[in-house]
């Protein structure tokens, strides 16, 4: 699943220096998460109806005006949830990406400093878990335990830190080598202050936009973990799991069945092109390399 | 590399956005001419996770499929009068003693003959194996060989209902001699079984379905349908597209016909018949031990509107035992009036926190409320969530996998039973059925009976009652009674009744289908089948 | 002297890989062991509970042994590959992956190819017309491939090709090679958009950077035509990371099939897996953990020396890939 998160350090490197000027697909790809962020932060409050309201009189009902977006099975407003939805959307790959760049920062800029034997057990572990099956891993915790959606988040975020890592590992140690680093250890600095004030500002380019691709592909894994029954309860309002009940309808209520998989592609399309938007221009105003 | 051949690769790389953007527009057109299938093969798909057994106790395969392999002593016909099966007729010297006597020359499908050896051995593995039937054999002192063709059934005490056990699935008949020889693997898919019904198994994987093919010599005739192939499906949509594209001829039974019917384009037809679909709350267990609680639980619950969303023909019903169950011991004028008198509960959201007040909780309850991911129930408890939650009552709604739910309903123990579940019966035409099967207090501890864990030796003195005369005003009195009991207490909650459904190609035709066969007992509904003309 | 240094390389490289299969064996195991619930309770799965059949159990499973023991008893049965008999189905673990096991790998091989076939043209022409609307119309369109479910794009394949066109079939694995690769088609399309993204990303991004490489411009510069340029040299040497890079995923297509053979009801190890977690079916998890690591411990094997046969560097420098 997250082997399906491309690898930013990877990524071409764009010599020509792009104009300054938002390109308008990041301006929607912007509006676009601005408007999930306000979502997830009023949540319910947004919405037109009761998201949890059920009217079993008038199920999948096709779009229109006193549903914009039809109803589900149970005669809930598609719409209502939708927006209530965002919140478990948003949320779980929020904390995977914070935890993980958070987590992985700290182990990439540890491993790739120190070098040594720090950086074998650190690259060791990362080997580990790159080898472990993460769908595997998931399904059997999860499964084993009872989970639900706080354990498939915390899943989620231990799998990914050890890509984060080798990103971080690998552009400390191309910085490690330049002349300033080794000016600043001339200086006396301390190692904590030369990892965290000095070489991370360099990294922090790859570290966010990096970020952003977590997140992307966090939305989509947990998606997938819902359309399996790993995720939020069933009636909690998630767009995962709305478009899990949603495939069984696809025939009868399409917009129902479909509109929380496009705003799932909506979020992540959009965090993915803020995302080498941000890598692009924040690596060509550094001018490092 | 020239400007067009690019454009040409970016017309492939746009495919995937293009065939999301398709979707929204879907209609659906009708394809017209269905691939393959020959007039005498039926293809016939059923949903479930897989097929893995042909045991006849087993409980994943379904009885539709169990049917069409096994026969038993006896049929029931689409009246759900009782007709001879294997047994070409039966006496009854007393009422603790059942004579049947066999059909001469029916043949297994190996071609060696039927004898009451082979029935003794049936029926011992049927009632004394840990299944769902065991429970209702529980009368059953023996079962022994008279003679090549007679089989004397002894009584421990009279039950009027065994006759109706013995028409069903759960007494299935097969060869002695083969279950002997493969005692810890029959009906698995490496065995197979063998038995004298209209279809032998071929071939079982559980994977890819099994295949059936006619029995030449079955004693009810030589099936018109030659061959059957069975596959397995995950879910309703799936088995729907399949039928769409012209892969299936049959989707039997059918749990969710108004998914079927929008995925497939196609009307699935009500089977006759009807199945019960009622919430049992475990008596046992606090809250649910508070009869106030369940009545405020009754109180709560849109049944109609619960009808509605379970989507099929379902009509609410108040009695646990309803007419359909009743009609052998009674009139139809007798049983309605006995059903108008009982005490029901309307949707009241009112009278339901009233309930509340009064019960030992008065500041709302808490519970555990566990379904089968079966493709309706889920959605139905989350409806039944959302209805009571106005009356202080908050649920959290677990979906179990089909096997996890089987595996949890097998905990025999009372106190370890699921609290709340929604459960699915196929009416039976025998009352004992339904009512030694959920409020008889022995079997508040054995697995897969009394889910409510009911305990009521008023209750038990009536189960004993209707079961040990043939007398139909005594029996209807007992039941009656027991409707009664349970409408006050409510252990259970009766929810609506629907009908079975089927998807059938317009290559078959049913001209008489027997809904006793299909749901209930051993007839194969296959063999029914005819080629449309 | 040379040949010598990289077999012991290889060697080390099994003998680490073999080490983390049998420490993944034991994580899986312990994972499994401190599952809440009774064992005995799981292995019976659907059967009734009696003193005898759960006295069979704890024998046949050794459930009485300390947990070490266990773990040992179960892993020398393994190594012969006996993994007892599912909880749910009571047949044996192995003959249940059996079954599955062909359709997966075909699934995947499929979906591997259709992975390489669109995403290696694609991103050899985004690094061609590098900047230009060519490149960014190609990138947009990986972003959306793989930022879309892979079960949303299966249901949408399943409803136009399968439905409405009725061009392939729309259920089943089918039967004999042929048929069943008939039959896999529309499903490992539907993997392949979401793993085509990563190697359009990645061939666009190393053949970017070779040619920026000095022999490239030198070639230019001596008047070769860009196409000769670009198919004798940097496809060369772009080429050989890029399918380094996508022997991984190989292995994670087997597993990562489980939401399209749901879609499809394609009986393979994915639904196995998520079937007998869900049912806690232990035996049969256990095994499908320890295939799937041995698959990608083979996967991450066969990219190691890939590399190592295309750079002659990592055979002296230091093997971080």
């Amino acid at each position: 699943m997250s082997a399906i998160v491309p690898q930013l350090g990877d990524l071409g490197k764009s010599t020509r220096r792009r104009s300054k000027r938002l390109p308008w697909t990041v301006l929607v790809c912007l509006v676009i998460v601005a408007g999930v962020v306000l979502m997830t932060v009023f949540g319910a409050a947004l919405a037109p109806q009761d998201p949890a309201a059920q009217h079993l009189t008038e199920v999948l009902a096709p779009p229109g005006s006193g549903h914009w977006l039809g109803t589900d099975e149970l005669g809930r407003d598609v719409f209502s949830r939708l927006i209530a939805g965002a919140r478990t959307a948003f949320v779980g790959p929020l904390v995977v990406t914070i935890g993980s760049m958070l987590i992985g920062n700290l182990l990439g800029l540890w491993s790739g400093y120190k070098g040594g034997a720090v950086d074998a057990i650190v690259m060791r572990w990362v080997d580990f878990m790159w080898a472990l099956p993460g769908l595997l891993i998931i399904v059997v915790v999860a499964g084993a335990f009872g989970g639900g959606y706080w354990m498939a988040v915390a899943l989620l975020l231990v799998l990914t830190i050890p890509f984060d890592t080798r990103i971080i590992r690998g552009a400390t140690l191309e910085q490690a080598t330049l002349p300033y680093v080794e000016a600043a250890r001339a200086l006396g600095l301390s190692n904590r202050r030369i990892m965290l004030l000095h070489i991370w500002p360099n990294l922090s380019a790859t570290a966010v936009a990096n970020a952003f691709l977590t997140f992307a592909g966090a939305i989509v894994a947990l998606s997938g973990l819902s359309f399996l029954g790993f995720g939020v309860d069933p009636g909690s309002p998630d767009w995962g799991r709305m478009l899990s009940d949603g495939t069984n309808l696809l025939f009868e209520n399409p917009a129902a069945a479909l509109a929380s998989g496009a705003m799932i592609v909506a979020t992540a399309v959009s965090m993915n092109i803020i995302g080498d938007w941000l890598y692009e221009s924040l690596s060509s105003r550094g001018g490092s390399k | 590399m020239t400007r067009k051949r690019s454009k040409r690769l970016v017309a492939v790389g746009a495919t995937g956005v293009c065939v999301a953007a398709l979707l929204t527009g879907c209609n659906g057109a009708e394809k017209p001419g269905a691939i393959g299938g020959k007039a005498d093969h039926l293809r016939w798909g059923i949903v479930a996770d897989s097929l893995d057994s042909v045991d006849p106790l087993t409980l994943t395969s379904g009885n539709a499929l169990l049917a069409t392999v096994y026969d038993a002593l006896l049929t029931a016909d689409a009246e759900g009068q009782l007709a001879p099966g294997l047994a070409e007729s039966w006496d009854t010297p007393d009422a603790l003693t059942y004579v049947f006597h066999l059909r001469k020359g029916v043949k297994f499908w190996d071609g060696t003959e039927m004898t009451s050896a082979d029935v003794v051995a049936s029926l011992d593995y049927d009632r004394l194996s840990p299944s769902p039937y065991e429970s209702l054999f529980v009368n059953v002192a023996n079962v022994t060989a008279k003679d090549p063709y007679t089989v004397v059934l002894t009584m421990k005490q009279a039950d009027a209902s065994v006759l109706s056990l013995l028409a069903s699935v759960g007494a299935s008949i097969f060869q002695k001699k083969f279950h002997d020889e493969h005692k810890t693997d029959f009906g698995k898919p490496g065995t197979l079984t063998m038995a004298t019904g209209p279809y032998r198994v071929d071939t079982l994987n559980p994977t890819e379905g099994a295949e059936f093919s006619a029995n030449p010599d079955w004693w009810g005739g030589t099936p018109t349908i030659r061959k059957v192939s069975v596959k397995p499906f995950k879910t309703v949509t799936s088995a729907a597209l399949a039928y769409r594209s012209g892969g299936l001829d049959a989707v039997y039974p059918l749990a969710d016909p108004r998914a079927f019917a929008a995925s497939s384009k196609a009307k699935p037809v009500s089977v006759p018949g009807c199945k019960q679909t009622f919430m049992s709350l475990n008596t046992q267990v606090d809250p649910w031990n508070d009869v106030h609680v369940r009545r405020a639980f009754a109180y709560a619950l849109n049944r109609k509107d619960l009808a509605i969303a379970e989507g099929d023909d379902a009509v609410p019903y108040d009695s646990l035992l309803p007419a359909q169950v009743l009609a052998k011991v009674a009139d139809k004028a007798d049983i309605d009036a006995m059903i108008g008198s009982l005490p029901t509960y309307g949707f009241d959201l009112t009278k339901a926190k009233e309930e509340i007040a009064r019960s030992g909780h008065p500041d709302g309850v808490k519970g555990t409320f566990e379904v089968p991911e079966d493709g309706v129930r889920p959605k139905i408890a989350q409806a039944i969530a959302g209805m009571v939650a106005k009356a202080g009552i908050e649920l959290d709604v677990k979906v179990l996998s089909e096997a996890q739910y089987t595996q949890r309903v097998g905990e025999g123990a009372a106190k370890d039973k699921v609290q709340l579940t929604i459960q699915r019966l196929d009416c039976s035409e025998e009352p004992n059925t339904t009512a030694g099967f959920l409020l008889d207090g022995s079997q508040a501890d054995v697995a897969y009976a009394n889910y409510a864990a009911y305990r009521n030796p008023e209750a038990d003195k009536l189960v004993k009652a209707g079961i040990s005369t043939t007398d139909r005003a005594g029996r209807f009195q007992a039941y009656s009674a027991l409707d009664r009991l349970a409408a006050e207490d409510v252990p259970y909650i009766p929810l609506y009744l629907g009908k079975n459904a089927l998807a059938l190609s317009g290559r078959f035709a049913w001209p008489e289908l027997n809904p006793f066969s299909s749901a209930y007992g051993p007839a194969a509904w296959v063999a029914q089948l005819k080629p449309a003309s | 002297m040379r040949t010598r240094a990289t077999a012991s390389l290889v060697v080390s490289r099994i003998l680490v890989y073999a080490g983390m299969l049998v420490l993944i064996s034991f994580v899986i195991f312990s994972l499994l062991y401190i599952t809440p619930g009774d064992a005995v309770g799981n292995l019976l799965g659907t059967r009734r509970r009696t003193p005898e059949t759960e006295e069979l159990l704890r024998r046949q499973y050794h459930l009485n042994e300390p947990f070490l023991t266990q773990y040992w008893i179960w892993l020398k049965d393994a190594v012969r590959f006996d993994f007892g008999n599912s909880s749910v189905s009571t047949l044996p673990v192995t003959d249940e992956i059996n079954a599955r096991l062909p359709n997966s790998l075909i699934l995947a091989g499929v979906a591997y190819v259709l992975t390489m076939l669109i995403g290696i043209p694609l991103g050899l022409a985004a690094a061609a017309k590098k900047s230009t609307a060519v490149d960014r119309g190609i990138v947009a369109s990986v972003i959306v491939g793989f930022s879309t479910p892979v079960f949303v794009g299966a249901v949408a394949l399943l409803y136009v090709f399968g439905v409405l066109l009725g061009w392939f079939p729309v259920f089943g694995a089918g039967t004999g090679f042929v048929d069943k690769l008939w039959h896999l088609t529309l499903p490992a399309i539907s993997l392949a958009i979401a793993g085509a993204g990563l190697i359009v990303k990645h061939t666009r991004a190393v053949m970017i950077k070779v040619l920026d490489q000095d022999y490239v411009t030198f070639a230019r510069a001596r008047g070769l035509t860009s196409r000769r340029v670009y198919l004798l040299y940097a496809l060369r040497n772009g080429l050989i990371p890029v399918i380094t890079v996508s022997v991984p995923l190989l292995a994670s297509l087997v597993t990562g099939a489980v939401l399209v053979e749901v879609t499809f009801s394609i009986p393979g190890i994915g639904d196995l897996l998520v079937r007998s977690a869900a049912s806690q079916d232990l035996p049969t998890l256990q095994a499908i953990a320890l295939l799937v690591a041995a698959l990608i411990m083979v996967a991450n094997l066969a990219a190691d020396l890939l590399y190592m046969a295309a750079d002659p560097r990592i055979r002296h420098g230091r093997s971080t890939t």
